[in-house]
């Protein structure tokens, strides 16, 4: 295998997505960017900070604020042979854009018999976590997951959101990627990457542990690695998994890690009822329920919209020190 | 003064839909096709105006009241047949039905059953056409009630604004469903809401399939041109019921025989009789011959095969 | 359905008759309870039953025939809803007491040990879940905690529940450390571990710190690996883990042996006195006192109660009485009585029981296998007058009791008959001397004096 990059460095996953955006408008004509405030703003989250200036106008496309009409434009300008990045700029406002994504971009390939894919990719923001209320901090990421026809990214490292995008963009079928807002700080090193494609169908392992299965995703991995280093002080290995992606979901890698610890804890920022722990859940039990040493725990947001007040925000959200309590309760000690 | 042959084209076109609709709906009742079926009837000189000013490299987008477009665009009809009895042979693979036509040869988009779905998805194809220097045109049809939905406005606006070649195409027939225009729009003149949007935008008689032919012929040259985006409301009727089960509280049976008085099909034909353009015996030959096209295609439908039950999780996703 | 067979109620027990039931079919039957009487050469037992369920067919009526151990007497019909399999037959076959393994858990301190009092939870059949597997005040709470009533379903993980079906584990004998105190497939390995610990021969297991020179040393097995053992190879396992353990021992430990003859005119009377006073069930054998004296001696000599571990003597601030019970199929296992030393006879007599009957259907528990600290020997039923044991590594010390032989003896100048002893003690040179050891036998002839203080 080559190493295309050899050299390591450490960068924020904000600069890891910029690197993507712009890596595949390099490499492919065909990708343009747009969104709202992509290009003069530089991004509501400065992720394309810089690309107008490179790429023109044309291929970093400002909108006006019309979800429906500029996801739906990506849809066509899929089926009209380009590879759009469609920046929604949170998942919040995805919901005025939902019919197109479920309705349309979803369902094109079936409906006409196979005869139209939509190689589509739509970047969004997701997560709570900042104060800035109920209107914008939806995690619906397992509403999206909920449909066949799309698939759903996570990506939670910088490896991931490095990468990611582009494997999304090889993809011939809609890709939906959640960044989760409260990552585009974070800081780490950018492994090299083989010029084999990048793996977008499995979940990892992030941490090796023997006793008890953290699962999680995007914004959940940070707070379930730090929950795993605090349970390990405490003598509980517990093993990390990164789903990664949440349709398809790798539901081999949860079985395996489950019939390894014989315990899971799911951690998912989205709520319980009828979230995508509950599919992860079940999945378990339906295939691994005689695996199970302790029933399975959910750490979820609670039953509420997000709370504006910073205490009540962090008692809402999946914490850590929840996650450890979870994980105690389902190692009995 | 039209051209003979292509007098007898239009005719024979708005005939060819509305034989095989009335076929349709019989074979509905005879419980050969199920689901929602949404009748044409009525409305056939929109579509064949419309597409009669296309290319084959132009692009449709189309409602659930789609037959007439994917006739009049050239799809076979009895892959349409066989499509609407939910045979492997349809056109979508019996995955569609009756409102998910779908033909990629002819860059025919569907089939879109969402009221005003269609629209962005058709400023898309304009975008990227835009994007690669084509001249081509993508047609987006949609009816008078999906004016009152964001989509329509968010399309014409991004449309216009970018400047896209797409030519949109209002089929006013006055309800949507049951919901009158004059009961839903504060506003009812839908080309001063296209105006607004500073798109051209023109009121075209959809009974008179000339009218319609005339126009869009306009209006794709303009588009073509580097014009931007086009606007035509085209005012038509739908004769039959929005579906199949349908009591048509909603409008008086003394205004659709008002309207059937203005049959976009007997009109044409009586206009080519009286210019001595279409003879009784020529009349009767071209139903002769779409009689059997419709019949060949329910043939072919009724010939037909079911998909295999393990093919069911195919094309959710595209095969390697 | 479960077999309702003879046990093997002594030593030496390979036949009895039956001389009652107690129950009848359709009664329903409880763990522990009694429920026939059988006659040895020596005296009728109670025989209690270890399942629950329902007596379906009493198998065998009361009569003069002699019936070997392990006879079918009884079916028993799991309770509703319990229904399951027969356990694979369990292979006659026993560990070596040498197969012990030195106590790697932490003794639980006071403040455990009180609340294990106050709860009447037996410390000894604990797994402890704390830091290096010590006891935790949890531990001793959940086991506190009432076993499932009959009929009442066993809170059991999936995972647990399909691992004791594999490994034949009854669920209504395992100890819940679970979330909501249920059973985790752990819980059943530690279960089928302690029955593995008896079964699993192959696993001698010398003190780590007392590895040197022992290039030989086989590692320890997983006691799990399935609960179908086959007989004839584990026999032979056994004997050869006895082997290695007594060579070591032997090659290792500088022996060094004392003996003394013990009255037990006083005991013996005493002891008549007080079982006359009592049922059958709860009377106490000679053994007993015996054990409690070793054990009361043991404090008195604490350089006698430890382990040689790395080349230095650990002494223990317990006293766990290593019991040395041969098995009818040949071979010994010498499992601990934990804090003999705070026992009283009647407890004491209990444990011997509940010891002896565990160790002969394979229902010991790991911890009782891993930490005696001395270890008694009494070969007195086999007509053996004076033993001379071999230490069992990493313990520094072994005492042996013969048996008791009327002996014509001079007391106060005028010769008597009085039922003596041999008391001998197995010594290692490396901790102590005969000076110190002869200690231990006349503390035990002290205390053997005066048993109503036993």
């Amino acid at each position: 295998m080559t190493i295309l990059q050899t050299e390591r460095k450490t960068i924020t996953y904000r600069d890891a997505v910029r690197e993507a955006i712009r890596a595949a408008m390099e490499a492919d004509d065909r990708v343009f960017l747009m969104g709202e405030d992509v290009g003069r703003y530089g991004g509501c989250y400065a992720v394309s900070k810089g690309l107008l200036e490179e790429f023109g106008p044309e291929r970093v496309r400002d909108t006006p604020l019309s979800e429906a009409a500029f996801v739906g434009a990506g849809i066509g300008a899929a089926l009209g042979g380009m590879r759009p990045i469609v920046e929604v700029m949170t998942v919040n406002f995805s919901l005025l854009a939902l019919d197109q994504i479920v309705n349309t971009a979803a369902l094109f390939l079936h409906m006409s018999g196979g005869q139209f894919n939509v190689p589509l990719v739509i970047r969004m923001a997701t997560g709570a976590g900042r104060q800035v209320a109920a209107q914008h901090s939806h995690s619906l990421e397992g509403w999206y997951a909920h449909i066949p026809g799309i698939k759903v990214l996570t990506p939670a490292t910088i490896e991931d959101a490095r990468w990611m995008l582009g494997a999304a963009l090889a993809d011939p079928d809609p890709v939906i990627i959640f960044e989760h807002a409260a990552l585009y700080n974070t800081q780490g090193e950018l492994p090299p990457q083989g010029d084999s494609p990048f793996d977008i169908a499995t979940a990892r392992v992030r941490r090796p542990g023997s006793d008890l299965s953290l699962i999680t995703y995007g914004g959940g991995l940070p707070k379930a690695l730090a929950a795993a280093e605090e349970l390990s002080l405490d003598g509980i290995a517990a093993e990390v998994l990164d789903l990664r992606v949440l349709r398809p979901l790798d539901t081999k890698a949860m079985l395996a890690t489950v019939r390894s610890t014989h315990r899971a804890v799911v951690i998912d920022e989205g709520w319980k009822t009828a979230g995508i722990s509950a599919e992860i859940s079940a999945r378990i039990a339906e295939e691994a329920l005689w695996e199970l040493d302790a029933p399975l725990v959910r750490v979820c947001t609670e039953e509420v919209p997000i709370p504006y007040s910073r205490h009540l925000e962090e008692a809402a959200l999946p914490q850590v020190p929840k996650i450890v309590a979870a994980a105690h309760r389902v190692m009995g000690r | 003064m039209t051209d003979p042959e292509h007098g007898r084209h239009l005719l024979r076109e708005m005939l060819r839909i509305r034989r095989f609709e009335e076929k349709c709906a019989q074979l509905y009742q005879a419980e050969k096709i199920r689901g929602f079926l949404h009748l044409y009837i009525g409305e056939e000189a929109v579509a064949v105006g419309v597409m009669e000013a296309l290319t084959p490299e132009d692009a449709v987008v189309a409602t659930y009241r789609e037959h007439g477009h994917a006739l009049a665009r050239g799809m076979d009809p009895g892959r349409i047949m066989a499509e609407m009895y939910g045979k492997v042979e349809g056109c979508s693979r019996g995955r569609g039905g009756s409102m998910h036509l779908f033909d990629a040869g002819i860059r025919f988009y569907g089939g879109n059953a969402i009221v005003g779905g269609g629209l962005p998805l058709g400023v898309g194809l304009g975008l990227a056409d835009h994007l690669q220097g084509r001249d081509r045109v993508t047609a987006v049809f949609f009816g008078e009630g999906a004016v009152a939905e964001g989509e329509f406005h968010e399309s014409m606006n991004l449309a216009a604004l970018w400047r896209l070649p797409v030519l949109f195409c209002c089929e006013n027939n006055l309800y949507a469903m049951g919901t009158a225009l004059n009961r839903s729009e504060s506003q009812n003149r839908l080309t001063l809401k296209a105006a607004s949007y500073e798109m051209p935008a023109w009121e075209v008689d959809g009974m008179d399939v000339l009218a319609v032919e005339e126009a869009a012929r306009m209006a794709v040259e303009s588009v073509r041109g580097g014009g931007g985006p086009h606007f035509l409301e085209l005012r038509t009727y739908r004769f039959r019921a929005h579906s199949m089960f349908d009591p048509e509280l909603y409008r008086g049976k003394d205004e659709i025989e008002q309207w059937k008085l203005r049959d976009p099909i007997e009109s044409w034909r009586s206009i080519l009789s009286e210019q001595g353009l279409l003879s009784d015996d020529e009349w009767n030959q071209m139903e002769e011959e779409v009689r059997a096209e419709v019949q060949s295609a329910v043939d072919f439908a009724e010939a037909g095969t079911w998909e295999p039950v393990d093919q069911l999780t195919r094309f959710v996703y595209s095969e390697a | 359905m479960t077999e309702f067979l003879l046990p093997s109620l002594g030593a030496d027990m390979d036949e009895a008759k039956l001389v009652r039931w107690l129950v009848k079919p359709g009664d329903s039957v409880r763990k522990g309870q009694i429920i026939a009487e059988v006659e040895t050469d020596k005296a009728v037992l109670e025989v209690e039953c270890w399942d629950e369920g329902v007596i379906e067919e009493l198998v065998l009526a009361p009569g003069p025939a002699r019936l070997r151990v392990g006879t079918v007497l009884a079916r028993i019909r799991p309770a509703a809803g319990e229904e399951r399999p027969l356990p694979p037959p369990v292979a006659p076959v026993v560990t070596a007491a040498a197969a012990v393994t030195p106590p790697e858990v932490p003794e639980p301190p006071p403040p455990i040990r009180h609340l294990a009092h106050e709860l009447g939870v037996e410390l000894s059949g604990l797994r402890g879940t704390g830091p290096g597997g010590a006891v935790t005040r949890d531990d001793v709470r959940k086991a506190a905690r009432p076993k499932p009533a009959p009929g009442e379903r066993v809170k059991a993980s999936p995972h647990a529940r399909r691992l004791a079906g594999e490994l034949g584990v009854d669920l209504t004998g395992v100890v819940p450390t679970g979330p909501g105190e249920m059973i985790t497939a752990e819980d059943v390995r530690m279960t089928a571990q302690s029955v593995g610990a008896v079964l699993e021969a192959g696993t001698p297991s010398v003190p780590s710190g007392d590895r040197a020179g022992e290039a030989d040393e086989e590692p320890a097995q997983e006691a799990e690996a399935s609960g179908k053992v086959e007989a004839g190879g584990k026999v032979e396992a056994m004997r050869r883990a006895i082997a290695r353990s007594m060579a070591h021992s032997k090659r290792e430990i500088p022996h060094y042996y004392l003996a003394t003859r013990i009255d037990l005119g006083k005991a013996m009377r005493w002891l008549e006195e007080y079982n006359g006073q009592r049922s059958v069930t709860a009377r106490i054998l000679p053994a007993a006192l015996l054990l409690k004296a070793t054990a009361l001696a043991v404090r008195e000599t604490p350089d006698l109660n430890g382990h040689w571990i790395d080349d230095q003597f650990r002494p223990s601030e317990s006293v766990h009485l290593g019991v040395a019970i041969s098995l009818r199929e040949g071979g010994l296992v010498a499992p601990a009585i934990h804090d003999a030393d705070q026992l009283d006879l009647d407890e004491m007599m209990t444990r011997l029981r509940d010891l002896v009957n565990r160790a002969r259907s394979w229902r010991l528990r790991s911890s009782e296998m891993s930490d005696p600290t001395i270890t008694v020997t009494n070969l007195g039923d086999r007509g053996v007058e004076t033993a001379f044991p071999i230490i069992v590594p990493p313990q520094v010390a072994m005492v042996g009791f013969g048996k008791v032989v009327a002996t014509p003896v001079a007391v106060g100048g005028m010769i008597g008959v009085a039922p003596m002893v041999h008391a001998t003690l197995s010594g290692d040179h490396r901790v102590t001397d005969g000076h110190r050891g002869g200690l231990l036998l006349m503390s035990l002839d002290r205390l053997l004096q005066k048993p109503e203080q036993l």
